[in-house]
């Protein structure tokens, strides 16, 4: 799977589809809507860093590009299952897209429209999602304790 | 909207019981197989599709058991069609040895270490069970003189049966010295009786797994049939099982035990901590402090538990390794809610000799568990379990912690015992006590498409024929 850097413990993903003809003020709408949610049921999976889509090409095509933790068909597949709503109000607007409740062809599909990344720098590439949050929590309760006694 | 899963769409005669019913045969042999002679052993294997013991042939309790399976290399030797092999899922084409680093079978438990015949390709493996040792070699000595005529080699054998108890009698007791076997998938039609703990855990209770997390062609938990490998003629009702051969490292474990606890007391509960339950089978989720065989004999409660109200592992550490391969509802955050598509059914049993409770030293001998892993779905299921809940921690908020005792730890590991009124308690340094000594990927037919392997053979003869 060479579409896949792995650095550490995390992992980048970029993947470019086209879209199709007319779709792409829908699409924005959609991506708009998902960062206003705050990514919606992304933070549900867990284990993605960042996950960046972009419009370019003159509205014809789509750029993602993720970083994850751990194997990317390890939590494809749970993450197909439990959102696959999400996945079809986005890739359902590209062309060639079979839809996410087909776990073997939706990963076909995004694996075969991956590209290989060539350069990869991350800041923390041992820690992963839930090491951070983890961390995070604990800093805040740390706080919360100095507070206490201070 | 897919048909809701109706389990008397299930053909139980035509499943092999291996498939959904878990095999308590005390004794069996793994007979491990090459294909010499591809339409001889079509022929062997389609005549023998009415010897294998079937779910339905279970309810009877036969004293023996009889069960045959494939590996991607055996269905190529016999000269299925390209068309049948490339649909087939790319980790079973691959087999075991290549996916081994996904699997973490690296250092130790390296192909290149694995014991004969798993250094080669092995083509099918048949599963000789029995009630006693005397009937099963009877079995098997029958049907060594049988395929010897038949087109298939026989590569290796390997004796596995129940260790023996105090009194000389079989018991289910790995050789690590703790009761196995109790938790098992309940799976809709198998026929089991549904006892609480097996399943999933639901608002009523527990409810059995759908057929189609074991079984090839039957809606699994989603609701939905998966695309079946063609032709379905020769996939339905089939399903994949993953043999492990894990050599069990004894004086490691004990002697790690010894060097990490203050006192006798404390080994035995730095083990059970470990493992997740007590040497009796007491799980540590309801016997916390100590063993307590009255609970561990009783089925009715020995599984009653569902991690919900210790998700910090106070009880039960979070990473224990019973508690890795079944979460149950003890995973908080976004992996525990699909537990459901990660269950494996287990077979197998235990080969060597018991380590004297007395040895000072390692003695060297070949001692373990052949491990016969079910399910439909070899990449969600069994790779998943190994890559994710055994060999990493990240799931559970356990950074870089793997399963304590199957886990492929390299002495730089850590094991995390949660305490109330103190600090965590944290076991570094671990070695592997288990290391992979052999295995491979399999296909489990149905009984009709076993037999459709020797019609095959009939229609490419009267291809070649014509």
């Amino acid at each position: 799977m060479s579409v896949v850097l792995t650095t550490g413990k995390i992992s980048a993903l970029t993947a470019i589809t086209k879209i199709l003809p007319d779709h792409a003020d829908a699409l924005r709408r959609t991506l708009q809507g998902l960062t206003a949610a705050n990514g919606g049921k992304i933070s549900s999976l867990g284990t993605i860093h960042i996950v960046r889509w972009v419009i370019f090409d003159n509205d014809t095509r789509l750029l993602f590009a993720t970083n994850f933790d751990g194997g990317v068909e390890d939590y494809m597949r749970d993450f197909a299952e439990r959102a696959p709503d999400g996945i079809d109000a986005i890739w359902g607007h590209c062309e060639g897209y079979p839809g996410a409740r087909d776990y073997p062809k939706l990963r076909d599909y995004i694996l075969g429209s991956a590209i290989e990344t060539t350069g990869y720098y991350c800041a923390y590439p041992n820690s992963t999602v839930a090491d951070i949050n983890k961390a995070l929590d604990w800093k805040g309760k740390f706080d919360a304790f100095l507070d206490q006694i201070g | 909207m897919p048909a809701p899963s109706d389990a008397s769409d299930l053909d139980r005669n035509d499943i092999q019981g291996m498939a959904m019913r878990p095999y308590r045969f005390p004794a069996a042999h793994y007979h491990l197989l090459g294909v010499s002679d591809p339409a001889r052993a079509r022929r062997w294997f389609g005549g023998a599709a009415g010897r294998c013991t079937t779910v339905a042939g279970l309810d009877a309790s036969p004293s023996l058991g009889f069960n045959l399976a494939l590996s991607w290399q055996g269905l190529s030797a016999i000269g299925t069609p390209e068309s049948s092999l490339s649909s087939f899922p790319q980790e079973f084409q691959q087999g075991m040895a290549a996916r081994a680093d996904r699997l973490d079978d690296v250092g130790d438990s390296a192909p290149a270490r694995w014991d004969p015949p798993f250094d080669k390709s092995v083509h099918a493996l048949v599963v000789v069970s029995a009630m006693t040792p005397a009937d099963r070699d009877a079995a098997s000595q029958a049907l060594l003189s049988d395929i010897s005529d038949n087109g298939l080699t026989a590569l290796a054998a390997i004796d596995a049966k129940l260790l023996p108890g105090p009194d000389g009698r079989p018991v289910p007791i790995e050789h690590f010295g703790y009761r196995d076997g109790i938790t098992q998938p309940a799976i809709e039609g198998s026929g089991e009786p549904a006892l609480p703990g097996a399943g999933i855990p639901d608002t009523d209770g527990w409810r059995a797994l759908k057929a189609g997390e074991f079984v090839l062609g039957q809606p699994d938990e989603t609701g939905v049939v998966p695309d079946l490998p063609a032709p379905a003629s020769l996939s339905r009702n089939g399903s994949f099982v993953v043999l492990r051969k894990l050599h069990q490292h004894v004086f490691a474990f004990r002697d790690f035990l010894r060097r990490s606890a203050t006192d006798e007391i404390d080994v035995a509960l730095l083990a059970a901590k470990m493992m997740g339950r007590w040497p009796s089978g007491a799980p540590l989720a309801l016997a916390a402090e100590r063993d307590d065989p009255a609970l561990a004999g009783d089925p009715m409660r020995n599984n009653q538990f569902t991690y919900s109200d210790d998700l910090r592992g106070l009880n039960c550490p979070v990473g224990a390794h019973v508690r890795r391969l079944n979460p149950r509802s003890g995973l908080t955050g976004p992996n525990g809610a699909s537990v459901h598509r990660h269950r494996l059914l287990r077979q197998g049993l235990p080969y060597g000799s018991r380590l004297p409770p007395d040895a000072t030293a390692d003695d060297g001998a070949a001692r373990g568990a052949i491990m016969l892993l079910v399910n439909a779905d070899i990449a969600r299921q069994f790779e998943f379990v190994q890559k994710v809940w055994i060999n990493d921690g990240d799931f559970a908020g356990l950074g870089n912690d793997k399963d304590p005792m199957i886990g492929g730890n390299d002495g730089s590991g850590s094991f995390t015992i949660p305490r109330t009124g103190a600090p965590r308690r944290r076991l570094p340094n671990l070695p592997a006590f288990v290391s992979t000594r052999g295995g491979e990927y399999f296909f489990l037919p149905g009984i009709a498409a076993l037999r459709s392997l020797a019609d095959s053979l009939a229609v490419s003869l009267a291809d070649t024929a014509s």
